[in-house]
């Protein structure tokens, strides 16, 4: 966690779908605590998408106490992506959905709730 | 209740998902009023899937569950799921599991539909029933994939 589903129209090659996930991985690390290893990016081309709509973005992420903090994850993760591929912004559209870190699990762990950095030392332990 | 499973092609053989899917649904009717469970496995493309900076093999399960359920159930359902993966040889360090709400997973459902366009939205509704079916009447596994 969190999960990401990027959805392009176009067609990537391995190396451009492994950049998009990179981008991900550092514009939500950017903006959270979240150590790059627990980043999870599904790349996804050549999807018929909506008109005006170049890419596609649904991220389920761990549910923060700021307000502002899925806005903030949004844009990172879109500008990131627009320069990338070179893509208008107004073209990249983007959904988060927020859950409770205690409702997943991952390496047998319960997730650390977002700002308990100390949290990912157990599980990092594992990795 | 229903659990989604995704999975990259390939990380998991027939066998493994039937064995899986089978631990899955003895264990969690308890929390399902004695039912069996109904399980999905969605199948992403061989290496469009990330974590880090890799290309991963992550399994990740989410089990939907009604809106309300309280946290200790949660926590045994993440538990469990977790377990019979163990149990079954695998690695839990390539496993994820969610216990999200219905309500939740329906929106996020919806969500993944309307960024198609309308044709490819009918279009990946039918392929998606057609594909359920056909390939739990030849596997016993109701497949789909997310193209």
């Amino acid at each position: 966690m969190p999960l990401y589903n990027v959805a392009v129209r176009g067609e990537l090659t391995q190396a451009q779908r492994s950049a998009v996930s990179l981008a991900v991985i550092k514009a939500h690390c950017g903006e959270t605590d979240a150590p790059e290893h627990f980043v999870n990016v599904y790349v996804q081309d050549r999807v018929s998408l909506k008109a005006d709509t170049q890419c596609h973005v649904n991220g389920v992420v761990r549910l923060r106490e700021a307000s502002d903090a899925n806005s903030r994850i949004a844009s990172a993760v879109s500008a990131s992506i627009a320069s990338l591929l070179n893509l208008e912004e107004t073209t990249i559209d983007i959904v988060l959905t927020d859950i409770p870190a205690s409702w997943a699990m991952e390496g047998g762990e319960i997730l650390p709730e977002p700002g308990q950095e100390g949290g990912w030392q157990g599980l990092m332990e594992r990795y | 209740m229903r659990i989604n499973c995704m999975y990259p092609e390939g990380r998991l053989s027939e066998d493994d998902r039937r064995l899986f899917q089978r631990a899955l649904k003895e264990t969690l009717e308890i929390f399902n009023s004695g039912r069996s469970p109904l399980v999905l496995w969605c199948r992403l493309e061989a290496d469009h899937l990330f974590r880090a900076r890799e290309q991963s093999g992550l399994v990740s399960v989410s089990v939907i569950l009604p809106d309300g359920t309280d946290a200790r159930t949660r926590t045994a359902v993440l538990q469990s799921v977790n377990n019979q993966w163990l149990a079954l040889g695998h690695d839990d360090r390539d496993l994820m599991v969610a216990a999200l709400n219905q309500s939740m997973f329906a929106t996020v459902q919806r969500q993944m539909l309307a960024r198609l366009s309308t044709c490819a939205r009918i279009g990946f509704v039918l392929r998606t029933l057609v594909n359920l079916i056909r390939s739990r009447l030849s596997t016993g596994l109701a497949e789909y994939t997310l193209n």
